[in-house]
């Protein structure tokens, strides 16, 4: 009996003290006293707009769904009536769907914003049974569906980019670089975006360079799997391999362990991965995706948001840019690399080299 | 003289099922008011959203039939003194299976693609049950490490498959390509995936508990179980109640993959199965004592799931707290909360 | 003498059961005396001493201590006090050794290790102390050695009384010997005893005081020597009795020709090499039995018979057809019946009711269809409850049940139908007096009418008493046949130690 007892000081002990910061985990206020379920409806109190931003996966570790939430966030602080839900969907894909369904199903929201290249096609087929429920998706590309609004970055030019920086680092003389002219990609999986615009951009910004340089490109399977993606890289570096385009989501984080086992280096997508490690990093493509989810957020609260529609926006628009003024980077690659990937930076900018979104 | 009465119902027969289940909803609850700034109306939503609509309703309903059918065969292979925890890989197969076989026949008529498609998944499920169910009759190989790493070793097959020579190209999804619609299991409840799988599993449960409990084979299977010795020596053919069971086992497991892709997925995504297998361990185990007990536990548990849904939904909480709930299921499933007074179970072999 | 141990009017009955098992029980013990309880299965002889051991909570009633009252919530309450309890079949830790089993337990606090070397010093002058021969290092794996182990283990946590249920009943002539040595020093050093068993023969020669139960009712407590078995037996029966050492088999009726059952060459699995195989038969209406060292005779055979052990070569044939003997199911199919020598493993199942353990064995006739038809089940069990006076209750799990009545389960389900050939397995193994004698009586009368009987038994008495032809068995060979009159203590001794017969 006495055991039982003290068992249970320690439990209620643990319980009080460790639960004193009670907030929910994704920060915002967002619960709505609508747990009723069904119909109740959206905005009927005195023009308070509800938007939920919907992340196909988790929000911790992947840089576009953490922008995403910033720039949703910023623009509804501005304006007082806006509240922002934020709903994680996890990894299991197969499931996105019918969360998207009963969020959709709620008829909370009047906006659902999300971000993934997959988006446009589920949120089309959920608007078939909730046709009064209007989707944002960023990262994504459907046109003439009204009650979707797309905006997609020119991956095109974003891989050119890393590409050129890829080609740079591997053909020069900084610590790790070799002479083998062999650049890697790991991706999570294999879709169309990859397939057809990524992976060949990549390729034409490497060729770039120095048309000998050998790209090796190789799938995680997943977007999560942190040592499956450390064992593939590993792999890759201990084939010549010295610098490696990562574009595998939280997998990433292997990429970056094993670029710091074997000494090489890793190139980042969509934003600043410089500080994620101890001088690995040495290129970043990146999206303003905040910059992006704030413009949008704003538009389509003051009801300017042209649904229907799908914008493509590469580096001349402002939001894709090589990531060139971090402290890390300049002091892990030298003077003449960076002043070479600037000069490309520009010259896409002016139209000079022409990177028009293939057909995906 | 000598009074005819059955042995009384005592108090831990009844509650020993129901406390597993209360366990893991009382920690449950503590967690929620913990962490939420309004517990009050998170538990709200927890209890009621389940039933709040048909799409919630419908879906926690069919979630529960796929659990049933599984821990159906789980249970049968408990009953028969052996583990099962091939789960998640057989139902995974038969996923697969189905979607494939339902797609590479969808040039016939519906009737015999969808039948052809469930045969295949239930027969990949039974074949991966008899793998281990022979190994251990011959050998006396441990079935729990045989049936998980022939599971392990499948999902991972499929997954390969899935990444490379089987996924669908245009798809975002890492996903095999789409079932097509007129071989799709008719919504009972739409927009919920309810369909006729979940009466398929009142029936396979209905069965289970007849052959288990009132059929002669039943009860020499139970004792080949509990009491090996004596069925040998009761001239039982004890080899029959070890593979079998498995084989049957696994056969409901890729038959519940089979009506997953048909009924709720219609396509095979990677790792879609999101731990039905372990979770249809945890209903078997809630409901050890009395398979009829495998229904409300199944209800319970998706209940549970579905209600945990409804608040990540409505409050944003992670997503995680689900496979916490499955663990909290788990771990309390293993306790035993009344002394014994003898050996065991006390009414049934 | 002071009064050790005492119990005022303790009771007890089994949940779901109608039977009280301890009626106002008043026990006294005193200090340093050896005391043995008799009584008839049934008579609460097991369930007083699980209540005085801490297995059992009482209903009501008190236990003394010294004069102080105790409660215990479990065996372990119990030996604080002092009190430990070796059972019948003592719960050992398969595949420890001796000395493991023992230590287990006495871990102290966490992260204190064992020292194993006090402990063997320990253990080693306990057993000097005590007159025990056994080498710790090994596993206890006979059921002396099994019995010594917790005997020892309970020295070792300084018990002061012991109590022993049935301690001789799986012991040999010989190991029973060594045991009452034991007991003696037990005694010697001031340690009390209590054990329970049938043989009265034994009780009285063994203790000093003797209490008779019955019906769950103490009968009276005497002084073993100021007693005898007749009046103790009469006291235990309520009538008398006649005289102890059996029935006579009488006459046998003319044996048949016809060989119900044969042996030929019969040589077992996996035994060494040269060895001549087991030549037998049994005649109808013919008691054979086989006697002997239990260990690599009588087991084998039995587990030859029933199938558990392969044949290497050789043939049996039953009725003049062979059979393979491959499991229990080639008998059963035969329609040739079997009791086991261990009734609890491989002759009940004791998690199942009272009625399927009846059935079971052919539950295809119990069923229709496939399904079990619970009627038939319940028309087997009352004549079974009726006929061998078994005390049940229908839907019972079998382990609520006494010893002597699971044994009556068995022995009904299986002489029931038994139709041309029995193996029976120690028959009055673990049965008081009046149950033997039934059983004694319904072997004779199936033999009467015609079914042999094939009796493996390491009870000499029984085996002079109802056989017509023994086999006694020596170093795994059968050392030789005796007939009729040739069956008697000496000669089976002689051929037990391997020596001829006089004829």
């Amino acid at each position: 009996m006495k055991k039982y007892f003290f068992y249970l000081i320690i439990f209620a002990a643990v319980y009080f003290t460790g639960c004193s910061a009670k907030t929910d985990s994704s920060g915002q206020a967002g619960e709505e006293p609508a747990g009723k379920g069904s119909a109740s409806s959206s905005e009927a109190v005195s023009g308070k707009i509800n938007i939920a931003v919907f992340i196909p996966g988790v929000t911790a570790g992947s840089p576009t769904y953490e922008m995403l939430v910033s720039g949703v966030q910023q623009a509804a602080d501005e304006n007082r009536e806006t509240e922002v839900l934020v709903i994680e969907a996890g990894f299991n894909q197969g499931e996105w769907e019918n969360k998207l369904t009963a969020l959709a199903g709620t008829k909370n929201y009047k906006y659902i914003i999300t971000s993934n290249p997959a988006m446009p096609e589920i949120c089309s087929r959920v608007s078939k049974i909730y046709p009064e429920q209007k989707f944002i998706v960023l990262d994504g590309y459907l046109k003439g569906n009204n009650n979707i609004y797309t905006f997609l970055y020119n991956s095109y030019e974003q891989a050119y980019l890393i590409g050129v920086m890829g080609a740079l680092v591997t053909g020069s003389d900084m610590k790790g670089a070799d002479r083998n002219l062999k650049v890697g990609l790991i991706a999570g999986q294999e879709y169309p975006m990859m397939n057809n615009v990524i992976k060949p951009g990549f390729e034409k910004g490497l060729k770039s360079v120095n048309s000998a340089i050998e790209m090796d490109f190789r799938i995680v399977g997943n977007w999560y799997d942190a040592s499956k993606g450390a064992e593939l890289a590993g792999q890759m570096y201990n084939s010549g391999i010295d610098v490696i385009l990562a574009i595998a989501g939280g997998a990433g984080q292997g990429v970056l362990s094993a670029a710091k086992d074997k000494g090489k280096y890793v190139l980042w997508f969509d934003n600043n991965g410089y500080s994620l490690s101890d001088g690995q990093v040495a290129g970043c493509s990146a999206i303003r995706q905040d910059k992006a989810a704030y413009e949008i957020t704003k538009k389509a609260v003051s009801g300017t948001l042209p649904f229907g529609s799908a914008d493509i926006a590469g580096v001349k628009e402002g939001y894709v840019y090589f990531v060139d003024d971090d402290p890390a980077f300049i002091k892990i690659v030298p003077e003449e690399l960076r002043a070479k990937i600037k000069e490309t930076e520009e010259m896409i900018s002016k139209g000079a080299v022409k990177l028009e979104m293939p057909h995906f | 003289m000598h009074p005819q009465k059955k042995s009384s119902i005592k108090w831990p027969d009844i509650l020993s099922p129901l406390i597993t289940p209360a366990a893991a909803f009382i920690s449950l609850v503590l967690i929620i008011t913990a962490v939420s700034s309004n517990p009050l109306n998170t538990l709200y939503i927890f209890l009621t959203s389940p039933i709040s609509n048909n799409f919630y309703l419908g879906n926690m309903l069919n979630y529960a039939g796929l659990l049933i059918i599984s821990a159906s065969g789980i249970s049968l292979v408990f009953k028969a003194g052996m583990f099962n925890l091939g789960g998640e890989g057989q139902i995974y197969s038969g996923v697969f299976t189905a979607t494939a076989v339902s797609i590479a026949l969808s040039s016939y008529s519906p009737f015999l693609a969808i039948a052809g498609a469930i045969t295949a998944g239930s027969l990949t499920g039974a074949a991966m049950g008899t793998v281990s169910g022979y190994l251990k009759m011959k050998w006396n190989t441990n079935d729990l490490i045989t049936s998980f790493l022939l599971s392990a070793a499948v999902i991972h097959i499929v997954n390969y498959l899935i990444t490379g020579p089987m996924g669908d190209p245009a798809s975002y999804l890492i996903t095999t390509r789409e079932i097509p619609q007129a071989l799709r299991l008719k919504q009972f409840l739409p927009p919920s995936k309810l369909n006729i799988s979940f009466i398929a599993a009142i029936i396979i449960a209905v069965i289970y508990y007849i052959y288990l409990y009132r059929t002669a084979s039943g009860l020499k299977l139970r004792t080949s179980g509990k009491s090996r010795l004596f069925a040998i020596y009761s001239g039982v053919r004890t080899e029959y109640f070890v593979t079998i069971p498995f084989l049957v086992s696994g056969l409901l497991n890729g038959l519940t993959g089979s009506f997953a892709s048909l009924g709720t997925y219609y396509m095979c995504a990677y790792n879609c199965t999101g731990g039905v297998g372990w979770s249809a361990i945890a209903v078997s185990l809630i409901g050890r004592n009395h398979p009829l007990l495998i229904i409300p536990a199944a209800l319970f548990i998706s209940w549970m799931e579905s209600g945990l849904s409804g608040i990540v939904l409505y409050s944003g909480f992670p997503f995680e707290l689900s496979p916490i709930l499955q663990a909290f299921v788990f771990f309390f499933i293993t306790a035993k909360f009344f002394k014994k007074e003898g050996y065991g179970d006390r009414r049934h072999f | 003498m002071n009064i050790l141990l005492k119990t005022e009017k303790i009771s007890k009955t089994f949940p779901g059961s109608n039977v009280i098992a301890n009626s106002g029980i008043d026990f006294e013990l005193k200090e340093n005396e050896i005391h043995s309880i008799a009584g008839e299965n049934g008579s609460g002889k097991s369930t007083l001493m699980h209540i005085l051991s801490g297995l059992l909570p009482q209903d009501s009633g008190t236990i003394r201590y010294r004069g102080e009252a105790v409660t215990f919530h479990s065996p372990h309450d119990a030996l604080k006090k002092g009190i430990g309890m070796v059972h019948q079949q003592p719960g050992i830790v398969p595949g420890f050794s001796i000395l493991d089993n023992i230590i287990i337990g006495k871990e102290g606090k966490c992260f204190q290790k064992i020292d194993r070397k006090k402990a063997i010093n320990e253990i080693e002058s306990i057993n000097r102390q005590f007159g025990i021969e056994i080498d710790i290092s090994r596993n206890p794996i006979s059921p002396e050695s099994r019995q010594l182990t917790i005997l020892i283990s309970l020295i070792y946590r300084k018990a002061e009384v012991i109590i022993f249920d049935e301690p001789t009943a799986s012991l040999s002539d010989a190991e029973s010997q060594d045991f009452f040595g034991i007991m003696k020093k037990l005694k010697d050093n001031g340690k009390t005893i209590i054990f329970i068993t049938h043989k009265i023969e034994t009780a009285l020669s063994a203790a000093d005081r003797i209490s008779v139960l019955s019906k769950g009712k103490i009968k009276g407590t005497f002084d073993t020597d100021k007693t005898d078995i007749d009046s103790i037996a009469d006291l235990i029966i309520g009538s008398s009795s006649g005289s102890v050492h059996g029935i006579r088999s009488g006459k046998r009726n003319s044996v048949g020709d016809i060989k119900v059952f044969e042996a030929r060459d019969i040589v077992p699995g996996k035994s060494s090499n040269d060895k001549k195989g087991f030549n037998f038969a049994v005649r109808e209406g013919e008691i054979l039995s086989f006697t002997g060292i239990r260990e690599k005779n009588l087991d084998i055979m039995e587990d030859l018979l029933s199938g558990f052990i392969q044949v290497q070569s050789g043939s049996f044939f039953y009725m003049g057809k062979e059979i393979k003997i491959s499991s229990t199911r080639t008998l059963r199919k035969s329609g040739i019946k079997y009791i086991p020598s261990d009734r609890m493993g491989r002759g009940t199942s004791l998690t199942g009711t009272v009625e399927n353990n009846l059935a079971f064995t052919d539950i295809d006739s119990f069923s229709e269809n496939g399904f079990i038809r619970k009627e038939r089940i319940r028309d087997f069990f009352n004549s079974g409850r009726d006929s061998f006076d078994i005390k049940a209750i229908f839907g019972q799990p079998l382990w609520q049940l006494s010893g002597g009545n699971i044994q009556k389960v068995i022995l009904f389900r299986e002489m029931h139908k038994a139709k041309k050939l029995l193996i029976f397995c120690e028959p009055s193994w673990n049965l008081d007096f009046q149950s033997r004698e039934m059983i004694y009586k319904t072997i004779l009368e199936l033999r009467n009418r015609g079914t042999s009987i094939i009796m493996i038994s390491t009870d000499i008495e029984e085996i002079i008493d109802l056989s017509d032809r023994a086999a006694v068995m020596h170093e795994g060979k059968i050392a030789g046949f005796l007939e009729g009159n040739e069956i008697n203590s000496y000669n089976i001794g002689r051929l037990i130690l391997g020596m001829a017969a006089s004829r």
